[in-house]
């Protein structure tokens, strides 16, 4: 008797759906429980500064599991996204108020640029995965500023993360240069971590589609005072 | 935390994890949030919800057994207790893309994905709330019924706040829907569908070649919606009506059936399901279709003893009497207190005894049932009435059977589905003959009466032929010509004396009460337009 036609035959996607709902309710209390936590204690001390990055972590955690779940869907169904229509500065804000404070204990400055009410149509919860990738990667990077900016340029969204580092390694600029988009494919490279975070990227904005135009991640070094840039083109 | 409070705003919590709710109320607190109420499942939330007004209601997606957070939505909005005032938001662990697709008519204001924390629940709150106050006013003139004010309004903020212009034209497309205004609504949908394929405006476009009957047009439409995205659980019910009105019942199920499997928990769709695997034979699908229908309406205010009936005739016809007699006794049970469900329970008793061969236990619920039937003086529907004819032609009841049938024919004389039905049952019981003759007395009949009511229009005596009109409707209220001769008398006077606020509402109340039948679609759509002009040009909308 084949594994298929088994009885007792594990439903991998059913008992996954249910514990991802068990798993983000504990994260849920988790980090509502470091919030807690936060407002007790005294801004600048060391302690707060702990809790501080346990929340980022926490956040992190949830980040991952999103991702994980997303790509095991696209894997099993091959269904599309549909993305709605999102306030992209409150988005921004969204994603500022997470990671602010905690940039700062790293002496890292979070700019936001964007006019109030743009509006854009995005996949909300993934694309902010997205950028929280690219921010956690600015941050290894970026001497003490990284700027979170968006518009609508030709019908397209353009968010962008720029840092003030030293800007991509010319070898990584000769493999994605600076008009090339980067797929989903390009995960090999020895970026260090897992390159779950790039893939997932690259999977999600090219998912992003409208007509006959899709999404593209790119890279280059026009980042601030020549730092890197990564920008997301969405149509 | 400047300026920003929730002082003085009602709350509801609807979380069936207590921590989880006692958390968010943590949080909710935090921001000045005094009045927090809670429900920990789906029934408690809807209870809630009709007894309390609230200005703001956090309710999970996932709630355990029983009723999930979209059906708390749906449900709410079908009964009417949840005004567009209110903010509903829906708190999710699951990606809610699929979600949207997967409930389009029925939208939260907003969807929150967990984790939830105090700073995003703030910034995520404080936009829809400012998002809900700029919308408020359209908000309210809808929940007054002032259409032809919110229609102004909706343009009016549209020239304020561009970022709101998708919105407030979904808001546009659902007035012109609600005043019938077809041609407009059609506009709206191209108008948002030049830049991108909006979701709401491709079902609502084809929405609008449905209710102008071009059924090619709209079953070519959603197919192609379909083929771009399989998700959209709207597009395929709406396929399924398409395909059936296009004669194709067998493919109207398997696009139902496709729609079933992504999204089981709908009352509605497990209906027509029922209602097209019965048609097309395919008894078992039906009745694992008319159990989950009863199923789901369990606890939702939406079910009806059709639901009980329904399950308890297939049972009967996969040789399950036993089960199907259990069902039919519960309907009282399920209904208590509501004489159309007693009446629709002996009805149904009698049919699964006489299924049986169990003669005299089918003659003494029949005989219950036409006590029922003779005291009330109402059927009901057309499926329980022909059910009972049919008893009673089976047991030599053939003036009460002609009776029903008559009352049938006349509530439906233009439908041609019940009137096959007619002259099945009557052939079944070797009286072929009778049925035509039946028939045709009830056309005349109502035929009579437009004619006379047509008469009275062309004397002049208006007023007369508004009474013959409203008369015939409280004693046919399932007849859509004479709901929609009604309102054209109405529109006629207005014509003739000058309009006036009490004439438009009566009008607009005849056409109202058959906004979904599908035939009707079309002159109802003109005298809807009608009306919309009076209003206009007398300054009433």
């Amino acid at each position: 008797m084949s594994a298929e036609d088994a009885p007792n035959t594990l439903d991998f996607s059913a008992i996954i759906a249910s514990s991802v709902h068990d798993m983000k309710n504990s994260i849920q209390l988790l980090l509502g429980t470091l919030d807690e936590v936060i407002d007790e204690l005294p801004g600048g001390t060391p302690a707060h500064a702990r809790i501080l990055r346990a929340e980022a972590e926490g956040r992190r955690v949830n980040d991952h599991l999103v991702q994980l779940l997303t790509l095991y869907k696209l894997g099993n169904t091959q269904q599309g996204l549909c993305p709605e229509e999102h306030d992209v500065a409150e988005f921004l804000e969204e994603l500022y108020i997470e990671n602010r404070e905690v940039l700062a204990l790293r002496n890292i400055e979070l700019v936001i640029d964007c006019d109030d009410y743009l509006q854009w149509f995005f996949d909300r919860e993934l694309l902010k995965g997205v950028v929280n990738n690219l921010i956690t990667n600015a941050q290894q990077y970026t001497k003490d500023k990284i700027l979170l900016s968006a518009a609508v340029d030709e019908k397209r969204l353009l968010l962008t993360v720029d840092d003030n580092g030293p800007g991509y390694p010319e070898a990584m600029q000769k493999r994605y240069g600076a008009t090339k988009d980067i797929t989903p494919r390009d995960n090999t490279a020895n970026t260090g971590g897992t390159g779950l975070g790039l893939f997932f990227s690259a999977t999600i904005v090219h998912m992003h589609t409208n007509r006959n135009q899709r999404g593209y991640l790119q890279t280059s070094n026009d980042g601030i005072d020549g730092g890197a840039r990564c920008s997301i083109s969405l149509p | 935390m400047g300026l920003w409070t929730l002082k003085n705003k009602k709350i509801l919590v609807v979380d069936d994890f207590a921590e989880m709710r006692s958390m968010l109320r943590s949080m909710l607190r935090a921001y000045g949030a005094e009045e927090i109420k809670q429900a920990s499942n789906g029934e408690d939330a809807v209870e809630a919800i009709a007894n309390h007004k609230f200005d703001i209601i956090l309710c999970d997606y996932n709630l355990g057994e029983g009723k999930d957070g979209q059906q708390v939505l749906e449900e709410s909005k079908l009964r009417g207790i949840l005004p567009l005032a209110t903010t509903f938001i829906m708190v999710t662990a699951e990606n809610t893309s699929t979600m949207v697709m997967g409930a389009l008519e029925y939208q939260p204001d907003a969807y929150l994905s967990k984790p939830v924390t105090k700073l995003t629940l703030q910034t995520r709150l404080k936009k829809i709330l400012e998002k809900k106050e700029f919308t408020k006013e359209i908000s309210l003139a809808i929940d007054k019924k002032e259409y032809g004010k919110a229609a102004r309004l909706c343009d009016q903020e549209m020239a304020n706040h561009p970022a709101l212009r998708l919105e407030l034209l979904g808001t546009r497309y659902n007035l012109l829907i609600t005043t019938g205004d077809y041609e407009a609504a059609e506009t709206v949908c191209k108008q948002v569908l030049v830049d991108r394929d909006v979701p709401w405006a491709q079902l609502g476009l084809a929405r609008v070649y449905f209710a102008q009957q071009k059924y090619d047009e709209a079953k070519a439409l959603l197919e192609e919606i379909i083929a771009d995205n399989g998700d959209f659980i709207a597009a395929y019910d709406l396929l399924s009506k398409t395909q059936k009105k296009l004669g194709d019942p067998e493919t109207a199920e398997q696009t139902l059936a496709r729609a079933i499997e992504k999204s089981p928990k709908s009352l509605m769709r497990q209906r027509q399901l029922g209602e097209l695997a019965t048609i097309n034979g395919n008894f078992g699908v039906a009745e694992r279709a008319r159990r989950d229908a009863m199923l789901i309406g369990k606890h939702s205010v939406l079910k009806q003893p059709d639901d009980y009936v329904n399950y308890s005739h297939i049972l009967v016809k996969n040789n399950k009497g036993k089960e199907a007699l259990r069902i039919a006794g519960n309907i009282k049970n399920a209904f208590k207190g509501d004489s159309d469900a007693r009446l629709q329970a002996e009805i149904c008793t009698s049919t699964v005894f006489q299924e049986l061969g169990n003669d005299t236990r089918a003659q003494e619920a029949m005989d219950a049932a036409l006590a029922l039937y003779q005291s009330s003086g109402a059927i009901g529907s057309s499926s329980a009435g022909l059910a009972l004819a049919k008893n009673c032609l089976k047991y030599g009841r053939e003036e009460e059977a002609d009776a029903i049938i008559k009352e049938v024919a006349r509530n439906n004389h233009e439908n041609e589905a019940v009137l096959n039905e007619i002259n099945q049952t009557y052939e079944a019981a070797g009286l072929g003959d009778r049925a035509e003759e039946k028939i045709a007395e009830a056309i005349n009949e109502v035929a009579q009466i437009n004619n006379e009511g047509v008469q009275l229009i062309n004397e002049g005596k208006i007023a007369e032929s508004i009474g013959l009109f409203k008369k015939a409707a409280s004693a046919l209220p399932h007849n859509h010509v004479i709901s929609l001769n009604t309102a054209h008398s109405y529109i006629l006077l207005m014509k003739k004396e000058g309009a006036s606020k009490k004439h438009l509402d009566e009008a607009m109340h005849y056409l109202n009460a058959i906004k979904d039948v599908d035939d009707a679609s079309i002159k109802r759509g003109e005298l809807m337009k009608n009306c919309r002009e009076i209003a206009q040009q007398a300054g009433l909308s």
